[in-house]
């Protein structure tokens, strides 16, 4: 039954009515935010396409042999370059192995899924990251995506539908998961992490609605790294170029990938913040927990400032998908805040 | 009867039914009444636009029981008269008409396999053998060219038909065997007609507004509106279908939503803005689809902006206008292309954005700003005028870059200018009465003044000629108002030339038109006599006096080691022959500066 999964209300309603009209298409995608669910709707749908005992809405029992072999994936490591069984032979699943799907794990689920089910009633193939299908592997689907036989479903999971070839949206359904809204995730959150409810919140609103998101966040680092972000800005009001410098090292100094990227998100997040509390939207501010810094901020920035500060931001953000000199490029940048 | 999307089900069964390419398919009905049918064919074009449902009709008159020879309408497979063949088509599996997916058989043996070693075959039953190869486009290299002789020259009564997306993937050897059709994405109205069709044949309330609605979403294409249609139907099922539950349906901004967001950013309502984005992130809307709708929003405001509310260009009913009208009103002309440019830019950033909620919140609160930091703007344009203005008209500023050579001599940056007028090493006119030809390399009679006096002369000089030279006319509109008199007078030649000087300016009594040495092609134009009498007597009716032309070459390399005092003679000459009183006298005794000599300070 869908209701055992979290949110996302108008999917099931959508999802359960396809089902009692015996509407559901055969080329599904399935888009939407990383951990809202996507996966597990795919599989709670594949189950109830072979269910044998049906509920009334036509949603899968969640109990029979067909439905608990469904929800049964293998744990041990798998040859990820094949289709991946679940314990029942007609549902299957395909993941990029590497930085791509390959156009034979493509071609074997093309050919898969052209057969007939062997014991249930819906041959069901879930490709999960789908906008990691490469342009050949993209290919080698169409035609089947376009013409399945009448038992064969497949359903396209991804986080960023956008980067999909148009010839595949064009032949497929497309769900769109909301994400998870921020009062529904603070709770687990604060139970889960253990922190305030004001981070909480704050939490669940950088998590952008997804649990997996908020629950893998390493709160403790995050929070360094706003700190330093926070301390940039006042200084670069402050016109203290010296103390800019210094962070400026300390940013490129651990200025591995996964620091400095983060830090710039950071600073494009506060400035933002900044300018809400100047605009007078208050009800949108992320990071509630600083309100009075943030606020002090706003008190001495003009708006286009900080439109100016996160223009830079950005700029350095495509200049570092280049392999720019980072030292370089945050010294720059954190020198040009503390002039305009 | 199972489920089938409409697309599927609803796939033309004959030429008449495919929209929108009537070009084609009446060709096509043509070679075949007219027994003209080529061995092979290329569908090209964008995706939903009809091509792989062309070549399996094609395919199904070519082979059509119903006659003897290639037939216009084939069978429809829903009646129960349809042939054998055209049933077997429908249901792919004809043994004479074999569809081959290029992008699952990329390789040079699938293709050798699949098409060469077969093509030999006579047809087992039917009178052609046709090969419909989709997706062709991702066949090998190595593939393509196996396949070269083959398609040139192939057995007859065999026919292939290819079909690409992306037909510049095909190479042109395989272009040029082929007869090539161009697929055109579908008018809304076409697409709006079809599924108004499907609807009615389904049974399915739907209102006009809503099937607009589902249409546009297809952007051009049939089947991505059908497959939109689809999923509305999916969403429900009762009542008449509304514009507001396809937008629900499909996850789009709703013109409603984009007149609010319009609206709030002309009251400079921020709070409304984020609660915009807030509503259609909480929706699960695609971000960046929503970016692109009011995208293409503002093209049309933009569109009502300048050609009106009854333009055709517009896709939309006639009380959308009167929506769109009200909301164009609200800005300006540069407001909306501004907004366009800040809004293209956001849609590319939210692609890569890790937060692209806040991307696209931060990206509608700048079109706020951009509003309001407009008349900032325009100061600063102006400002920019102004100083360009004194740039150019004032000798003082020292357009002129200086040299290596000088920079000793020439602390004093007034001087600019009139060594920039000694950078002539080659060639200069002075035009007279008539045009004179003077060639300036001879060496000067230089080296008499004294060292010491030298200063003090040019320091005079220099005086004189600031003093002197106000001009009447601002060299920025000079420029302007020469080029449009040139133009009125059918000279655009004459009016690129002084586009590309690298300074026009009156100096004095003359017109003074500087190029760089690498143009000097435009300055031969200008050289000949016919023009410049045009020029000086454009010159005469804007200024209300006579002017002199001269027309320079300026050269920015010069050699470093340039005799300094050849320098200094050089200058003193220029300045002497600009100057009016000079002129003055060349003018009345059609004289010629043989020498100049710098005089001393208390003979004056």
């Amino acid at each position: 039954m869908f209701d055992r999964l979290q949110g996302n209300g108008p999917i099931k309603e959508l999802l359960r009515h396809m089902l009692a009209h015996g509407r559901v298409p055969h080329a599904l995608i399935f888009a939407g935010e990383s951990g809202v669910g996507k996966k597990e709707f795919a599989i709670e749908l594949a189950a109830a396409l072979n269910c044998q005992e049906r509920t009334p809405t036509g949603e899968a029992c969640d109990r029979c042999p067909s439905c608990t072999r469904i929800m049964n994936w293998p744990t041990e490591n798998q040859n990820e370059n094949r289709i991946i069984w679940s314990m029942h032979p007609d549902v299957g699943l395909i993941r990029p192995p590497g930085r791509f799907i390959l156009v034979e794990q493509a071609r074997e689920l093309a050919r898969e899924a052209n057969l007939n089910p062997y014991e249930g009633a819906a041959r069901t193939f879930i490709i999960d990251e789908a906008d990691k299908l490469n342009e050949a592997a993209s290919n080698a689907l169409l035609k089947t995506l376009e013409e399945m036989p009448h038992t064969s479903y497949i359903i396209l999971v991804t986080e960023r539908i956008a980067a999909l070839l148009p010839t595949v949206l064009s032949r497929c359904q497309k769900l769109r998961f909301a994400p998870l809204s921020s009062e529904e995730l603070a709770p687990l959150i604060q139970r889960e992490k253990r922190v305030s409810a004001e981070e909480a919140r704050t939490i669940a609103r950088l998590a952008r609605g997804s649990a997996g998101r908020a629950l893998r966040m390493d709160w403790e680092e995050e929070r360094a790294r706003r700190e330093r972000a926070l301390a940039i800005l006042e200084a670069a009001l402050a016109e203290d170029r010296a103390r800019l410098l210094r962070l400026a090292e300390e940013m490129s100094e651990a200025a591995h990938k996964e620091d400095l990227e983060p830090t710039l998100d950071w600073l494009t997040l506060l400035a933002r913040d900044a300018w809400l509390f100047g605009a007078g939207a208050d009800e949108q501010i992320i990071n509630t927990d600083l309100r009075a810094r943030l606020e002090r901020i706003a008190a001495r920035a003009t708006a286009s400032r900080l439109v100016r500060w996160i223009e830079k931001i950005d700029e350095i953000r495509r200049h570092l998908s280049v392999n720019i000199n980072r030292r370089i490029a945050s010294d720059a940048l954190l020198l040009a805040m503390a002039s305009g | 009867m199972a489920y089938q999307v409409i697309a599927r089900k609803w796939r033309p069964q004959t030429f008449e039914e495919v929209t929108g390419q009537e070009a084609i398919t009446r060709t096509l009905a043509n070679a075949i009444a007219y027994d003209r049918i080529h061995h092979a064919y290329l569908f090209a074009g964008p995706r939903g636009t009809g091509k792989t449902t062309t070549a399996r009709i094609f395919a199904k008159a070519l082979n059509c029981h119903r006659s003897d020879r290639p037939v216009q309408t084939p069978c429809r497979t829903t009646d129960d008269a349809a042939c054998a063949s055209c049933r077997e088509i429908a249901e792919g599996r004809s043994i004479d008409v074999l569809e081959i997916d290029a992008a699952s058989n990329t390789g040079v043996d699938n293709v050798r396999e699949a098409i060469i070693n077969t093509v030999a075959v006579r047809p087992a039953r039917d009178r052609y053998k046709v090969f419909i190869i989709d997706e062709v486009h991702m066949l090998s290299g190595a593939a393509f060219n196996a396949l070269l002789k083959t398609l040139e020259e192939p057995p007859p009564r065999v026919v292939f038909i290819m079909a690409t997306t992306e037909k510049h993937k095909v190479p042109l050897t395989i272009l040029s065997r082929c007869q090539e059709f161009t697929f055109r994405t579908i008018a809304t109205a076409k697409i709006v007609e079809r599924l108004r069709f499907i609807a009615e044949s389904e049974g399915v309330a739907i209102t006009e507004q809503a099937l607009v609605e589902i249409a546009r979403v297809g952007q051009g294409s049939m089947r991505d509106a059908q497959s939109a249609f689809d999923q509305v139907l999916s969403y429900q099922s009762e009542g008449p279908l509304t514009p507001e539950i396809v937008h629900l349906a499909l996850g789009i901004a709703g013109s409603e939503l984009l007149a609010r967001t319009m609206r709030a950013i002309a009251q400079g309502r921020r709070a409304e803005l984020l609660g915009v984005v807030d509503e259609i992130a909480t929706r699960g809307y695609d971000l960046r689809a929503f970016c692109r709708d009011l995208l293409a929003h503002l093209r049309d405001l933009l569109v009502v902006r300048i050609a009106g509310k009854d333009a055709e260009i517009i896709d939309r009913l006639s009380e959308d206008r009167h929506e769109l009208e009200a909301q164009a009103a609200l800005f300006s002309e540069e407001d909306l292309i501004r907004f366009f440019h800040s809004l293209t830019e956001t849609e590319r950033l939210l692609r890569e954005s890790a937060q692209p909620r806040y991307q696209l919140e931060v990206g509608l609160l700048k079109l706020v700003e951009i509003g309001r930091i407009r008349s900032l703007d325009e100061a600063i344009e102006r400002l920019r005028k102004l100083e360009e203005a004194l740039r150019a008209g004032h000798p003082a500023s020292g357009s002129a870059p200086k040299e290596p050579s000088q920079a000793k001599g020439d602390s004093r940056s007034s001087a600019g200018d009139a060594e920039g007028g000694a950078k002539i090493p080659a060639l200069r006119l002075v035009a007279n009465d008539a045009v004179q030809r003077k060639v300036d390399d001879e060496p000067l009679a230089g080296g008499n003044g004294k060292v010491a006096d030298r200063d003090a002369v040019q320091q005079r000089v220099d005086d004189e000629r600031t003093a002197q030279e106000a001009p009447s006319i601002a060299p920025e509109s000079l420029v302007q108002r020469l080029k449009a008199e040139l133009e009125a007078r059918n000279r655009p030649l004459v009016s690129v030339a002084l586009e590309n000087a690298h300074r026009v300016a009156i100096e004095g009594d003359d017109l003074c038109i500087e190029f760089a040495p690498e143009k000097k092609h435009l300055r031969d134009n200008l050289v000949k006599q016919e023009i410049a009498r045009l020029l000086r007597s454009i010159c005469s009716e804007l200024t209300g006096r006579e002017l002199g032309l001269r027309i320079l070459i300026r050269d920015t390399h010069r050699d470093s080691a340039e005799d300094e005092k050849e320098m200094e003679a050089k200058r003193l000459r220029e300045w002497a022959e600009n100057h009016p009183n000079v002129q003055h006298v060349l003018r009345k005794v059609r004289g010629e500066v043989i020498d100049v000599r710098p005089i001393d300070e208390d003979r004056e």
